[in-house]
C-alpha cells in the first residue's frame, strides 16, 4: 500500500441483519481483497458522506469477502445501513497490528467479547478454527445486553461444533426465551460463578498455556482486566482490541492517541501489560 | 559565498519559470506565505507570518483524491516549488514534522509503517530558502528550543543578511544543486559562519521571552494532577494555538459531495482542542474537558514527541502565546508545570 489514504471501490455482495441495529456486510474490492493479519481493521466509506474504521471480522484464510459487522451509530454507518446488495462503497486498509497469531500457536485461547465488539476478535477466532490443529482448547465467552442484541446467532453454533470448542453466552438482561446465562461476561472469571470458565479453572488452572483475546465496550474491557488480575492471570497473555475515534487509520491524523501511542497504528491490539502502562486508556 | 539582496530577488523571479514560488506577502494587516505572482509583493520585513510556512508542504486544505464515475482518482502531483523567506522557527518546524510524516525510526521501539505520500511528494520537490531574523518579536523564544534566530536547521539554504548582501549557509544537496545551477548570480567572499554568529547574537540580545524546557519529558508524572485545570484556565478551545503551530500535524479527511455518488476528498487541518476531535460515535469522549485537551497538546509537544523521536515538538515561534484570546502563555504553563515537579 503505497498511499495509505487511497481507497479502492468495492461492492456490497451480501448483507445479514444481526440485531435491530447491527448488520454484517460482505464486501469485495474491485482489485480483489487484500491479505491481512487477524485483528487488523479497514476503513469503509460512502463517497460524499465519509468513512469509518471497522474490524475485519473473518479469517484472512477465507477472504473472498471482507465481513464487516457494523452498528448503526453515526452518519456513515447510518448511510451504510440503508444500502443494498450491489451498492458501491470505498474500502482501504488493512491497518493496525492485529493479534500475534504465530506466538499464540500451541496455546489454549479464551475468546471473550461484548456486544458488537465480537467482530474485533472473530477474525482470530475463525483463523484458529481454520487452523484448528495449530491451537489448543478454545473457549468462546460472549455477552450482549439482551437476547436480541446477540450477534453471530447462527455462526456461533457452527463454531461450537468444532472439536474442543466450548461456547458460553450471557445477556445482561434475559427474557422468557433466554435459557443461557444472565449477567456480564466478567462473571465467567469469577471463581464462585457456577458456570465459570472451564478453561481457566479446570483445564489450565495454572494459566501456563492459555491466552485471552478480548474485545468489547471500554467499560467491559476495563472491568474484565481487573477481574483477570484478581485471579492472577498473567497480563502479558491478555490481548485486547481497543477502539477510538479514527480518521486516517495509519497513525497520522492524530485523534486516536493514548499517550504517545496511536490506537490505529500501535494497536488496536494491546496486551493488558501495555494497557496498564498507558495513561487512562479507558 | 554571498549574493546581493536585489540579485536574490531577481533569481527568485527567474525561478518562477520552473518553480512555484511561495513567499511571505502582505494582505491587509496579515502576512502569509502565498504563491508569488510579482516579486515586488514579497514581504521580508514581517518577522512572523500569521500561518507557519509548513502550509506550503501541508496545506490547510488539500485535495487528495476524487471519486468519480465509480472510480477513485488520486490528485495530480504537485509542481517543483521554492519556499522563500522562511524564518528559522518555521524551517525547524518542517524538520520536526519530517520525523512523523516521513515515518522516521522511533526511539521507543515502536513501528511507524506508513509515510504520508502527500507530505513526502511536496517535501521532495520543495527547496527551502530560509532567512535569519535580525529582530525578535515579544514572544519569540527560538533560542530556548535548540535553534536560534540565524539557525540553518530545516533549510536547504539560509540567507544571513549582511549589509546589501546575504551570506549563504548551504545545508543540503538540494541547496548545493540550486546554487550550482545558478552560480553566475553568486559571488565568493565573506564569512558566512561569522555573519551567522553576529546576527544570532544581536537578535538574541533583544529577546525577552523565555521557555523553560529543562523539564521536558518529565511531565507524564503530572498526568493525573489537577494542575492541568490551573494551566488551562480561560481556554475556550478555539484551536488558535494549534492551527498556527509550526509543529501541529493533526488533520481530518472530509468528503465534499460533487454528485450522487461522487466526491472530492480533502485533508484539512484539525485541532485536538476541538470538542468533537476525539468524540466517538457512542458519545464517549476520552478528552471531554478543556483541561484534558490542553494537557494533550502540551504533552504531545513536550512529552510524547520526545519519547518517540528524542526531541521537543516546539520551535519557540511564539504564535500560541501571542495569539491566544485568553492570554494563556506557554512560558507560564511550562513554569507552573516545572514548579509542580
Amino acid at each position: 500500500m503505497t498511499n495509505p489514504y487511497l481507497p479502492e471501490m468495492a461492492t456490497i455482495e451480501k448483507i445479514e441483519q444481526e440485531t435491530p441495529n447491527i448488520k454484517t456486510f460482505y464486501i469485495k474490492r474491485d482489485g480483489g481483497n487484500f491479505d491481512y493479519n487477524p485483528g487488523q481493521f479497514c476503513i469503509i466509506g460512502v463517497p460524499g458522506v465519509g468513512d469509518c474504521s471497522i474490524s475485519i471480522g473473518n479469517t484472512p484464510t477465507k477472504r473472498e469477502h471482507l465481513e464487516l459487522t457494523i452498528m448503526k451509530v453515526g452518519a456513515v454507518t447510518e448511510k451504510l445501513h440503508g444500502m443494498k446488495v450491489g451498492d458501491r462503497v470505498t474500502l482501504r486498509g488493512p491497518y493496525g497490528n492485529g493479534f500475534p497469531k504465530d506466538a499464540l500457536k500451541g496455546m489454549n485461547i479464551s475468546y471473550m467479547a461484548g456486544g458488537v465488539g465480537f467482530s474485533a476478535i472473530s477474525n482470530m477466532l475463525t483463523y484458529s478454527l481454520d487452523k484448528r490443529s495449530d491451537y489448543g482448547k478454545i473457549e468462546i465467552l460472549y455477552g450482549a445486553k439482551t437476547p436480541a442484541d446477540q450477534v453471530f446467532k447462527n455462526k456461533i453454533f457452527e463454531w461450537a461444533k468444532v472439536k474442543d470448542v466450548e461456547v458460553k453466552r450471557s445477556c445482561d438482561k434475559g427474557d422468557s426465551t433466554w435459557k443461557e446465562d444472565v449477567g456480564v461476561v466478567g462473571q465467567y472469571y469469577d471463581p464462585n460463578f457456577k458456570n465459570r470458565s472451564r478453561l481457566l479453572f479446570e483445564i489450565d488452572p495454572g494459566f501456563k498455556n492459555t491466552a485471552i483475546v478480548i474485545s468489547g465496550p471500554p467499560v467491559m474491557i476495563k472491568f474484565t482486566l481487573i477481574g483477570l488480575d484478581k485471579i492472577g492471570f498473567p497480563k502479558d497473555k491478555i490481548f485486547a482490541s481497543l477502539e477510538a475515534r479514527m480518521n486516517c487509520g495509519c497513525g497520522k491524523c492524530g485523534r486516536c492517541n493514548v499517550g504517545h501511542n496511536y490506537v490505529c497504528q500501535d494497536g488496536p491490539v494491546f496486551t493488558s501489560a501495555q494497557i496498564a502502562a498507558m495513561p487512562a486508556a479507558f | 559565498m554571498k549574493i546581493k539582496k536585489e540579485k536574490m530577488l531577481s533569481l527568485i523571479d527567474e525561478s518562477r519559470k520552473t518553480h512555484v514560488v511561495y513567499a511571505p506577502q502582505k494582505n491587509g494587516a496579515v502576512t502569509n506565505f502565498k504563491k508569488v505572482e510579482d516579486i515586488k509583493s514579497i514581504d521580508l520585513k514581517t518577522v512572523r507570518t500569521a500561518t507557519p510556512a509548513k502550509e506550503a508542504v501541508f496545506p490547510q486544505t488539500e485535495l487528495i483524491y476524487k471519486v468519480e464515475s465509480d472510480k477513485v482518482h488520486q490528485a495530480d502531483a504537485s509542481k517543483p516549488a521554492i519556499l522563500f523567506g522562511v524564518r528559522p522557527c518555521d524551517a525547524r518546524g518542517i524538520q520536526v514534522l519530517d520525523n512523523f510524516f516521513l515515518a522516521r525510526d522511533r526511539k521507543d521501539g515502536g513501528k511507524q509503517p506508513f509515510e504520508d505520500p502527500y507530505w513526502k511528494e511536496k517535501r521532495d520537490k520543495t527547496l527551502i530558502i530560509a532567512i535569519a531574523c535580525e529582530k525578535p518579536l515579544s514572544t519569540c523564544a527560538c533560542s530556548s528550543l535548540g535553534i536560534h534566530p540565524a539557525s540553518e536547521a530545516g533549510s536547504d539554504i539560509l540567507l544571513v543578511p549582511e549589509g546589501d548582501s546575504y551570506q549563504l549557509v548551504v545545508s543540503t544537496e538540494k541547496g548545493k544543486a540550486f546554487i550550482e545551477a545558478n552560480k553566475s548570480m553568486f559571488e565568493d567572499g565573506g564569512d558566512a559562519k561569522a555573519a551567522q554568529e553576529k546576527v544570532k547574537k544581536a537578535c538574541e540580545s533583544m529577546m525577552i521571552f523565555k521557555l523553560d524546557t529543562s523539564k521536558a519529558g518529565q511531565y507524564m508524572k503530572l498526568y493525573e494532577s489537577p494542575i492541568w485545570q490551573k494551566v488551562s484556565q480561560g481556554c475556550i478551545s478555539c484551536g488558535v494555538c494549534t492551527f498556527f503551530c509550526p509543529t501541529c500535524h493533526c488533520f481530518e479527511m472530509r468528503d465534499r459531495k460533487t454528485g450522487a455518488v461522487s466526491c472530492d476528498r480533502d485533508k484539512c487541518w484539525d485541532s485536538c482542542h476541538f470538542t468533537v476531535y476525539s468524540l466517538e460515535a457512542s458519545g464517549h469522549n476520552p478528552r471531554p474537558d478543556v483541561a484534558a485537551r490542553y494537557r494533550n497538546k502540551i504533552l504531545d509537544k513536550y512529552q510524547y514527541h520526545m519519547t518517540l523521536y528524542g526531541e521537543i515538538a516546539c520551535t519557540g515561534c511564539g504564535r500560541c502565546s501571542d495569539l491566544c484570546p485568553s492570554g494563556i502563555s506557554l512560558s507560564e504553563t511550562l513554569k507552573t508545570l516545572g514548579g509542580a515537579l
